[in-house]
């Protein structure tokens, strides 16, 4: 037997610190509930939050190398960006718990030491271009998210608990499968060693490369809610609250972005014609299916649903095009989308209601806001800017989110990819605006104030505050922020 | 108002911003305060005219693009775009892009459809509106972008553009004498109008130009008028439908004298704002077809018919209906607001020179401009003989 010496230099534990910071505050919590009884939502989300900005300060403190605990930590400059998005997307969504009206997951202790394991498993799925580790991310922060769910303790949350956790687990399941083609093709769970292998061996056989890439888009699009992985997307964000609706639709995407951009960029450059087109197939049917479906719905959470899908469409395609412009573009543009997102859905949660009034299957009919502006003016205000910003309508944060990743299409002579994503956006504009018609051009259907805003609070108003400066003053930001973004997607080498 | 920035910005992606903003108040104006079909008219009128401008977003960026690869600089100023030869392929594709957004919004024929819903529904306000500013957005985007940025593929589409906006002429004047309701007759007489502006601004010599220039201005002052004139009978009576008036001119004689004169210069009498652009455009455009300025002239006529039907139709004759026979003729506030555009009918019409040698010495630059960046032989021959027979300028 050989002795096995490391050197505890080499393993460059800092860039551990991030993680296990969480880590540790989600194990304290645990620890402290089982003492104290009856913690407070108000210091749980505190206490979280505090750990989430520790955890970020880490993150942007650590200055160490790229490599890191045997190679297998990747802290590069996406890796870096998409921690500070997860991370503060994170901070800003929890203190949605703190609503007018209370509910039981949020005075459980647990579901906060749930949400920073989740976190962890974020982070670790973006700090890593080992195959095992980003499994390990993810189903850490899927099991996590699917116990959050069903802590909503309604029907219709353990339906789409159980849906997510079953589909995750068909999903889970290709990503295994697909690991072990590649590490069977090349004998490394590394995607960098895996890029030099195939390479070295020309990407033969096309077969094993064919089944990796599919089983991986499987699990990725699952995770990404590409069509044709989308089905379970409306009925879990129907069934969730929507403060995780709305987290669901930013922070598990851009880990997955991440990890996309990291395994498919090098499929895209293999030079192997048909992997690029199965991308691009994929991406032009989630953006245009999405959008069409959506047209059709009757509930404002199920259309944002379907609409978050066409957004992942949009990225997909950055990834697609894979020029350091669409992955800088893809970061500014879930960075603005995510404000916005956080925004609508606050809304949503501002104005639940116990009981479904306005329609017997669903919780945000459109009904439910024809006339608000009667009623509600400056409620109706402010999502009216919410849905038009989504629209990509100028000069709202997500048109220039947009703007950049159409141009960058463009600049990379993608010119049919870029007409279909205006296309979509158009197509896109229907639907949001059809929420507008109803706020702004319609008769309340109850014209009683005070079914609305049952749950807000000063806390949530604050949080629309937030979203709304951000929204209407993306121009402000939006030079400095492409500046920072794209230095460090370029030194990342993407 | 959003849409006085459409005007100011040369800054390419600002143009697109305040281009896509000013639906919105217009969406509200509509759809808030419209007729009965309001929701349905403002939301097509969104998505036209959304739909449209998207794609001239991909123009806008491709544009920028172009300009990016000849210069290695990023630049979305307009006046930089003035200097930079386009390939030929790339103007076809880019002149597609804009005029897609364009065409949506002047409206030209087949996407003109919104036009008149968005006009019967909206409220006075908003069709003045409607009519005097936003359609010539689309008319100004291509005299600012279109012509100036692709001269060669202008020249290449100037046929087909020339003959929509002949069917745009005699169409829209038919229907307009079809219409029952008096503010659908002046809605498809806009699109008539609109189809002469283009057909100025395709003339590619300074006189078409200019007088279309002139037309979109004149266009404005007379539509919005009259727009606001169906308003006032509209206060009184609620109703706008020609067949319920009748013998107005001996109940409000004021309101029947503005109206004449409105009308007068739609049709493009003689010595009223409405024929100096219209004669200007034709004649500029006579250089290039005689024909087809032949088919456009019809125009007039066909005008003069659908308008002149209105009036005797509505203000002729017995009063038949009792309810207008106490009508009350223009107040002090309505005469304030109309009495002026008279005036301006008027001086404009007699004597429209200050406006129009201002407006020449643009277009001049701008066909110099045209005639150097063109690529194509064809394209300079063909602005050379626009510009040269019996030229005074």
């Amino acid at each position: 037997m050989e002795t096995i010496s490391i050197d505890v230099a080499s393993l460059n534990l800092p860039a551990l610190l991030p993680m296990a910071i969480l880590t540790l505050g989600a194990l304290g919590l645990i620890c402290v509930d089982l003492v104290v009884k009856g913690l407070n939502r108000s210091f749980l989300t505190m206490i979280t939050i505090l750990f989430i900005l520790l955890d970020l300060g880490a993150v942007i403190g650590y200055n160490g190398p790229s490599r890191a605990f045997f190679d297998v930590l990747l802290v590069d400059g996406i890796a870096l960006i998409a921690q500070v998005i997860i991370l503060v997307a994170s901070a800003i969504f929890l203190p949605l718990s703190l609503s007018h009206r209370h509910f039981r997951e949020f005075e459980m202790a647990e579901f906060y030491a749930l949400f920073m394991f989740m976190i962890v498993g974020f982070q670790c799925m973006v700090v890593s271009d080992n195959l095992i580790l980003i499994f390990i991310g993810l189903e850490t922060s899927s099991l996590a998210l699917y116990t959050m769910i069903a802590m909503h303790n309604r029907a219709k949350a353990f339906e789409a608990a159980i849906k997510y956790f079953t589909m995750g687990a068909l999903a889970a399941g290709f990503y295994a499968l697909s690991a072990l083609i590649f590490y069977a093709m090349t004998g490394s769970v590394e995607i960098y060693q895996i890029e030099q292998a195939l390479q070295a061996r020309n990407f033969e056989p096309l077969v094993g490369i064919l089944a990796g890439t599919i089983f991986m888009l499987g699990a990725l699009g699952f995770k990404l809610s590409l069509v044709p992985s989308h089905t379970w997307t409306p009925d879990v964000y129907e069934g969730s609250s929507a403060p995780l609706a709305g987290y669901m639709a930013v922070v598990p995407k851009i880990a997955g972005f991440v990890v996309a951009m990291r395994l498919f960029e090098m499929l895209v450059y293999s030079g192997v014609v048909w992997l690029e087109h199965i991308l691009y197939a994929a991406v032009v049917l989630t953006m245009t299916l999405a959008n069409i479906t959506a047209l059709v719905q009757e509930d404002v959470k199920r259309m944002l649903a379907f609409s978050s899908i066409s957004h992942a469409g949009f990225m997909m395609a950055a990834i697609l095009i894979g020029t350091t412009q669409s992955n800088t573009a893809l970061f500014l543009y879930w960075t603005l989308f995510m404000f916005t997102n956080l925004g609508a859905f606050t809304m949503l949660w501002i104005v639940r209601h116990r009981k479904n009034l306005w329609d017997e299957r669903y919780q945000h009919p459109y009904t439910k806001f024809s006339g608000l502006v009667k009623l509600m003016p400056a409620t109706a205000t402010i999502m009216g800017i919410f849905m038009f910003a989504l629209a990509g309508m100028p000069p709202f944060s997500v048109f220039w989110g947009k703007l950049y990743l159409i141009s960058a299409a463009i600049n990379s002579e993608y010119i049919y990819l870029a007409v279909i994503i205006a296309l979509n956006s158009a197509i896109a504009v229907y639907y949001y605006m059809k929420l507008a018609v109803y706020m702004f051009l319609k008769e309340p259907v109850m014209a009683d104030a005070t079914l609305y805003a049952t749950n807000a609070s000063t806390p949530l108003k604050v949080i629309v505050g937030v979203a709304v400066m951000i929204t209407v003053f993306a121009i402000v930001f939006v030079e400095p922020l492409l500046e920072i973004l794209t230095k460090y997607v370029s030194a990342s080498g993407f | 108002m959003t849409m006085v920035g459409v005007f100011l910005i040369l800054d390419v992606i600002w143009f697109y911003a305040f281009w896509e903003l000013s639906l919105v108040p217009m969406l509200y104006i509509i759809g808030a305060w419209g007729g009965e079909k309001r929701m349905y008219a403002a939301v097509k009128f969104f998505l036209y005219t959304f739909a449209g401008s998207v794609l001239m977003l991909v123009g806008i960026l491709y544009m920028g693009f172009l300009y990016y690869e000849a210069t290695g600089i990023w630049s979305f100023a307009l006046p930089d775009w003035y200097l930079l030869q386009v390939p030929f392929r790339a103007q076809l594709w880019l002149f597609g892009a804009f005029f897609l957004g364009f065409a949506i919004k002047v409206p030209m024929f087949p996407f003109h459809t919104w036009l008149p819903y968005a006009h019967g529904q909206a409220p006075t306000i908003g069709s003045v509106i409607l009519a005097a500013v936003l359609l010539k957005m689309g008319s100004y985007g291509f005299v600012r972008f279109s012509l100036p940025l692709f001269p060669d593929a202008t020249v290449y589409f100037l046929i087909p553009v020339a003959i929509i906006c002949i069917i745009m002429v005699i169409y829209a004047a038919m229907i307009a004498y079809a219409q029952e309701d008096m503010k659908q007759v002046i809605a498809y007489s806009s699109i008539s109008h609109m189809g002469i502006v283009i057909l100025g601004t395709f003339a590619m010599n300074a006189e078409g130009i200019t007088g279309s220039i002139f037309l979109m201005l004149s266009h404005g002052i007379v539509s919005g008028a009259l727009f606001m004139l169906v308003g006032v009978i509209y206060d009184r009576r609620h109703t706008k439908m020609i067949r319920d008036f009748g013998g107005l001119a001996q109940v409000m004689p004021n309101f029947a004298t503005v109206y004449g004169i409105m009308l007068m210069a739609s049709v493009g009498l003689p010595l009223t704002v409405g024929f100096v652009g219209e004669f200007l455009s034709l004649v500029g455009f006579y250089r290039i077809s005689w024909i087809l300025t032949l088919l456009a002239g019809t125009g007039i006529i066909l005008g003069a018919v659908y308008m002149l039907v209105l009036y005797k139709k509505s203000f002729f004759g017995q009063v038949v209906h009792e309810e207008n026979r106490s009508l009350k003729d223009l107040n002090a506030k309505e005469l304030s607001a109309l009495i002026p555009l008279v005036l301006l009918v008027a001086i404009l019409g007699i004597y429209p020179k200050p406006l129009l040698s201002t407006i020449d010495m643009s277009v001049q630059k701008m066909l110099v401009l045209m005639d150097q960046k063109a690529i194509e032989p064809a394209t300079k021959e063909l602005i050379m003989k626009a510009n040269s027979i019996g030229g005074t300028h």
